[in-house]
């Protein structure tokens, strides 16, 4: 009898557990949908503003001191090679987010820790990876890299890699 | 006459800086936020380059290539992948479906510039096209 109410309360333990997880991986992914909305509308100002700039400095060219203009034209050159980073940092979010979603969908309320399928919601996960730094880390972390050695072996890729490369075909 | 290039993207962002860059070289720049978009204002109109991003919303990048070039006023326009994906797979659909070449991002402006320039060189322009 008491090793029926033994099973019985770990049962209900692990089903708490996995509520837990559950609301957790949800409040996650709220929390990047709020982040992302927030900074979507000022890096559009920024975006806007800057293209602005350059329109203006188009009407410079040739009134302006020629010293001034080339300043101001890699200014901008600059800035929009920094501002390109904005985008790879969503795509990164996007997928983090597919990340939490995805298990959030899977351990929902009916669901059973038994039935959750693991090897199915990691490969899903790692499907949503379009960068090869993104799938380079989940397959670090499948081996069990610790953070800083997966941020340490991330950091070699980065240098091996070239962005701006062209390839035509 | 200036040269019409269609940049599809669906980060807005990317589509005001890949503007920037090349009105400020005296191109006209007609912008679509996916394949879908893009191919809708291909089929009625001529551009002399598309500059495409592979992750995109409704029809990706490589999807939509693969519609350009079945186009026939597409068959010579340069379709080139502008995009954070570098992996050897993702190059070989891309070129599978007909790009012209694949850019990693994030571009410098005066290295997209120099590949503009290097590829239009060799396209024979809409007007020589049939549009």
């Amino acid at each position: 009898m008491n090793a029926l109410s033994d099973d019985g309360d770990t049962r209900a333990s692990v089903l708490n557990v996995a509520r837990g997880l559950h609301q957790f991986l949800n409040l996650g992914v709220a929390q990047l949908d709020a982040a992302v909305r927030e900074s979507d509308a000022q890096v559009e100002k920024i975006a806007q503003s800057l293209a602005a700039i350059a329109t203006d400095l188009q009407q410079l060219e040739g009134a302006a001191p020629k010293e001034l203009t080339a300043s101001m034209r890699a200014s901008v050159q600059a800035a929009v090679k920094a501002l390109q980073f904005y985008d790879k940092l969503i795509q990164r979010l996007t997928h983090v987010r597919a990340g939490l979603a995805i298990p959030a969908d899977a351990t929902n309320d009916t669901a059973t820790p038994a039935s959750i399928d693991f090897d199915g919601i990691l490969d899903q996960v790692r499907a949503r990876y379009s960068m090869v730094e993104e799938r380079v880390l989940f397959d670090f972390m499948m081996r069990g890299l610790r953070a800083e050695q997966m941020l340490k072996a991330l950091q070699s890729l980065r240098e091996a890699s070239a962005p701006g490369e062209l390839e035509l075909f | 006459m200036s040269k019409r290039i269609l940049a599809v993207d669906d980060s807005a962002s990317m589509r005001h800086m890949v503007g920037v860059t090349l009105r400020g070289a005296g191109y006209e720049v007609v912008e679509a936020a996916d394949g879908a978009e893009a191919l809708e204002y291909a089929r009625l109109h001529a551009v002399d380059l598309v500059l495409v991003d592979v992750n995109m919303p409704r029809m990706d990048g490589i999807t939509l290539v693969a519609h350009l070039r079945t186009l026939p006023s597409y068959h010579l326009t340069p379709l080139l992948l502008l995009t954070t994906e570098s992996s050897p797979q993702s190059k070989l659909q891309g070129k599978q479906a007909g790009a012209t070449g694949w850019m990693v991002k994030p571009f410098h402006p005066e290295q997209l510039l120099a590949t503009l320039e290097r590829v239009l060189c060799g396209s024979a322009g809409p007007a020589a096209k049939g549009h």
